[in-house]
């Protein structure tokens, strides 16, 4: 397993891709959050913790199109073959993929949303500070959810063998609840809609219901599941099939 | 060839003859029937060529054996197992199945150098073999502005980076130029002189003529023959010592894609 | 080759691949069917069903309601009167209320064709702070002079001719405006009217709030000529409160004094379109019809990205630009393919969905909110027109970066989380139109079934389905967008080596 762990952190960090798409998901993160810390009035500690956290709206997306990219490619370029014949434990590899993948993803995300945190305290001054411990929780939260996403597009990229089909869906999954879910006018199945949706693990400023509860570890939870389904959903599939 | 003599007989010792064993193979697409009960066996020591037209299951059999395709009847064994249970596959056997199957913004010692990981061998490993296949001078370049040809050189360092005790390489003459086809019969030749069992398809038999010494030839998803290319050429006659003739004799009734009558005239 | 052969062998490109056609009927069904399947998990409002919006006679969604002091009119005849005070009752905060007068609280005469809410009438008014206004037919309103009390004013049936007139003195009239009201009633209800509609805040961040409001007026002497029936002016609320109107806690609709000597009148309610926002409450709209066109967008939009980035990956493009050598003009190909396809896709999805959601609505007795014809196939024209839209955007781009997955992230990210963000309450106000005038999303404009009206002062937010741009002014600036971008891959295909 270390070797195959090595052989997939070599894999990701020798194409350009990885590094652009990394450092694209941390400006869009941060931008976003300033943008919004600077447009937007907090008055509460929690308020001004989601528009610091707001740039996980774009952010999200870019780190849904790295994790697809992960399997997809090489299913684009034929690779995949190469890899399967040096790794036929097609569990591991893939196992392999997603905790290289999913690190990461964690780490880029801690240093995003610490700096957008940061930002925010900074610039704001009529809300209230978070409490340290508060804001170590939203920063990890907020990581967890964005490496779990890129997991939820790895597993979905396994199982439909092409990057752009599974950033499509999983970019559906990620922003159609909350947009259906502001057409539903009941308020249950709004509320609904949205906790077990994929997105309700980010933090932002809309899309946690209307009771606009904190996100807590249960969403986080939520998000969990859905990449535990889609990775082994991609694990049955990769097992199955022929290459 | 001298330059990679140091691993040479290394795998003799003590192993039996046969690396890679098929038997009896079926594998089915939908409606077609790719293969039909293939068994063969990959020996030590030799060139083994695998002929046969387009659609025979040449590299549908590669891929059995590789594990990339599961067979509905009868297995494919690598020293003895499957190849999805071989912890460090790549030291067993080597492949190139689709050279163009690279990360096109990869560079080829990156991609040299994720295999080597993959088998838990030394990197520096990458940089030996891309001497030895010529690529040293691009091994940082992306592979996406590689010619057919250095792909093909890449694939090849790719298959041998483990050293493994067999090589599987299918059709790895194509878009070589002369002098890369003469490179490629030697470095083929040398490595069955180092005790590996080599498997080469391609649908040329002119190609395998000089380098195979055992043959198999491949129809409709079924071995029609499976022979020494000396015994090939016997049967044939003394006074026409020509494998292709072998090969039309054999495949004449076993052609799946076949153009009209009225295209070859013309 | 020619541009038409190109279009055939584009075509025969698309429809080769099973995926992209399951895909581009996937996308019309998600159009057709998200919507109204959402509606069928709502039920309708606890307590009955929800309020019957009344219907104008264009067909719109309209509030008829005011306190009326009415008589008959037979036939041809004037009513003349004066109002001396214009006064309102409105609440401020909790137990507390104000006797400031809504903007457009209402109080003067009015001819209506019957009793029957919604129908045709005709009126002329002073206002609570845009002067004297003619209204009919809920939503032409023509100013007058901008008068405050006291001030006369006149109204005049002649056959089925209504004409508003007013003066400041009594004895130099202007006439403000006049309207034929096809069959108007032989006896037609005519009088004395007051209305005041509830108030709007519309804050930065939170929920817009109403707070009830009454107008009180008093009419100096009523002067009647013609053919009026004799009989005692009688006085009722009409037409219930409508959705915006709301009489404060204690306060009632009502009359007292006398037609000859002053006559006070409390009225609330509203005589105008009905606007969307909060004052829906449940209630459906065409727009949450064919609320499915996200999915279907996205849908699209992979396909089109992947229509032109598969052609890169296995050096496709090459055997393309073999059989024609002018890059351009395959790119206008794919984009016609594409173009057509999404514009189908969206135009059936949206024909279906809202078929299907007036169905389901009525099947839950949901009310939706009546829209006319035009609007209704604006918004389902609309929709195939964002769809191909959409997937030309996706395509040009996909051109441009070489990359499906890029391509797909910008456009969707680039439209839906601006108009995610725009639509959730949150944003400050600006900050939401801004983000629906400049981005790609500006193009949802064209889906929105709410009209907007002067003469009603309303929470017009992003949130409530107002866009900051007209329906084909926003399409106009996403097409602006795919301008853009089919230029950029144009001279991006002529330029780069293959």
């Amino acid at each position: 397993m270390r070797a195959v762990l090595h052989a997939e952190w070599t894999k990701q960090w020798s194409v350009p891709s990885t590094w652009w798409s990394l450092i694209a998901a941390i400006i869009v993160t941060i931008g976003g959050g300033a943008a919004m810390s600077a447009l937007v009035h907090a008055d509460t500690a929690d308020g001004l913790a989601r528009l610091a956290m707001s740039g996980v709206l774009l952010g999200q997306a870019v780190v849904a199109a790295l994790g697809a990219a992960a399997i997809g490619d090489e299913y684009a370029n034929g690779l995949i073959v190469t890899t399967v014949a040096a790794v036929p434990q097609r569990g591991s590899l893939l196992a392999a993929k997603a905790v290289v993948l999913g690190g990461t993803v964690l780490a880029a995300t801690i240093i995003a949303a610490s700096a957008s945190l940061s930002w925010a305290v900074l610039l704001t001054i009529d809300a209230p500070d978070p409490q340290p411990d508060t804001a170590i929780q939203t920063v990890l939260k907020t990581a967890a959810s964005m490496a779990l996403i890129a997991l939820l597009a790895l597993g979905t990229a396994t199982v439909f063998r092409s990057t752009a089909t599974a950033t499509g869906l999983v970019l559906g999954l990620l922003y159609l609840p909350p947009l259906l879910a502001a057409l539903i006018a009941d308020p249950a199945w709004q509320v609904r809609v949205q906790r077990y949706a994929p997105m309700s693990g980010v933090l932002t400023p809309i899309g946690n219901g209307t009771g606009r509860e904190p996100a807590s570890w249960s969403s986080v939870g939520v998000v969990a599941t859905w990449a535990v389904a889609a990775l082994g959903a991609g694990c049955h599939s990769l097992k199955r099939r022929d290459v | 060839m001298s330059q990679h003599r140091q691993s040479a007989t290394h795998k003799q010792s003590s192993s039996p003859a046969n690396v890679i064993e098929v038997c009896e193979v079926s594998k089915r697409f939908g409606t077609v029937t790719a293969l039909d009960g293939v068994s063969f066996a990959v020996r030590r020591g030799l060139v083994t060529g695998m002929v046969g037209p387009n659609g025979a299951g040449k590299s549908t059999v590669l891929r059995v054996i590789l594990g990339l395709h599961r067979p509905d009847t009868g297995r494919a064994l690598v020293d003895g197992r499957p190849y999805r249970d071989l912890s460090r596959p790549l030291t067993r056997v080597g492949s190139l199945l689709d050279a163009s199957a690279l990360h096109p913004a990869r560079s080829a010692r990156s991609h040299l150098r994720w295999l080597a990981h993959s088998q838990g061998i030394r990197a520096t490993q990458a940089d030996r073999l891309l001497e030895r296949v010529g690529l040293a001078s691009a091994a940082r370049r992306r592979c996406g502005g590689f010619s057919l040809g250095m792909r093909q050189r890449l694939g090849l360092a790719a298959a041998l980076l483990a050293d493994p005790a067999a090589v599987l390489l299918d059709e790895p003459f194509n878009g070589l130029d002369p002098e890369g086809i003469v490179w490629m019969r030697e470095l083929l030749a040398g490595l069955a002189a180092e005790g590996r069992a080599v498997l080469v398809s391609s649908h040329l038999i002119g190609e395998l003529q000089q380098v195979a010494q055992h043959l198999i030839v491949l129809g409709t998803g079924r071995v029609l023959a499976d022979a020494p290319v000396a015994e090939l050429l016997t049967a044939q006659g003394p006074e026409r010592a020509d494998l292709e003739g072998v090969y039309f004799r054999l495949t004449q009734n076993a052609v799946r894609y076949q153009s009209s009558n009225a295209w070859r005239q013309a | 080759m020619s541009f038409l052969h190109q279009l055939r062998a584009e075509w025969a490109k698309f429809h080769s691949v099973r995926a992209w056609i399951l895909a581009v009927l996937g996308a019309a069904v998600v159009t057709a069917a998200l919507g109204p399947l959402n509606l069928s998990t709502q039920h309708a409002p606890s307590g009955g069903p929800g309020p019957t919006l009344v219907r104008g006679p264009d067909g719109q969604a309209v509030n008829d309601s005011f306190y009326f002091v009415r008589r008959h009119l037979a036939g041809d005849g004037t009513i003349t009167a004066r109002i001396t005070e214009l006064s309102g009752i409105t609440v401020t905060g909790p137990d507390r209320v104000s006797h400031e007068v809504q903007g457009w609280a209402k109080a003067g005469i009015i001819v209506k064709q019957s009793l029957t809410p919604g129908s045709p009438y005709a009126a002329i008014m002073l206002t609570g702070a845009h002067g004297v206004r003619f209204q009919d037919g809920y939503t032409h309103d023509t100013a007058g002079p901008a008068r405050t009390v006291p001030c006369w004013l006149r109204l005049t049936r002649s056959a089925d001719t209504v004409t508003g007139e007013e003066s400041s003195d009594g004895t130099h009239w202007q006439r403000v405006g006049s309207v034929r009201i096809p069959g108007l009633a032989a006896d037609a209800p005519a009088g004395l009217f007051v209305t005041s509609p509830s108030t709007v805040h519309v804050a930065a961040i939170d929920v817009p709030q109403t707070n009830p409001a009454a107008a009180v007026a008093t009419f100096g002497p009523v002067a009647l000529t013609g053919a009026w029936t004799p009989e005692p002016w009688s006085g009722a609320q009409f037409g219930g409160l409508g959705t915006s109107g709301d009489y404060p806690p204690g306060v009632d609709g009502g009359f007292t004094g006398n037609a000859d000597a002053a006559l006070t009148v409390t009225g609330a309610g509203d005589i105008a379109p009905v606007v969307g926002g909060s004052v829906l409450g449940n209630g459906a709209t065409v727009e949450g019809f064919v609320g499915g066109t996200f999915a279907g967008l996205i849908a699209l939009v992979v396909v089109a990205a992947l229509f032109i980035t598969t052609e890169y990956r296995r050096g496709l493009i090459r055997t393309t630009l073999a059989a024609c050598p002018r890059p351009v003009r395959v790119l206008g190909a794919k984009t016609t393919v594409v173009a057509c396809l999404g514009f189908t896709a969206g135009t059936l999805g949206a024909t279906v969905a809202v078929l299907a959601g007036h169905h389901i609505a009525d099947a839950h007795g949901i009310y939706t909110v009546p829209v006319t014809t035009p609007t209704l196939l604006r918004v389902e024209i609309g929709t195939g027109v964002l769809s191909a839209a959409m997937a030309v955007l996706a395509l040009a781009l996909g051109a441009v970066l070489r990359s499906g997955a890029t391509a797909i992230t910008v456009v969707i990210v680039a439209t839906v989380v601006p108009y995610l963000l725009a639509v959730s309450p949150g944003l400050p106000t600006v900050a939401a139109q801004w983000l629906l005038r400049v981005t790609p999303a500006a193009g949802f404009a064209i889906r929105q079934s709410l009209p907007r009206f002067a003469q009603v002062d309303s929470s017009y937010i992003p949130p409530d389905g107002y866009f900051p741009l007209a329906p084909w002014a926003g399409a106009a600036v996403l097409c602006g967008y795919c301008v853009v971008a089919f230029t950029a891959a144009s001279f991006l295909l002529r330029r780069r080596e293959v």
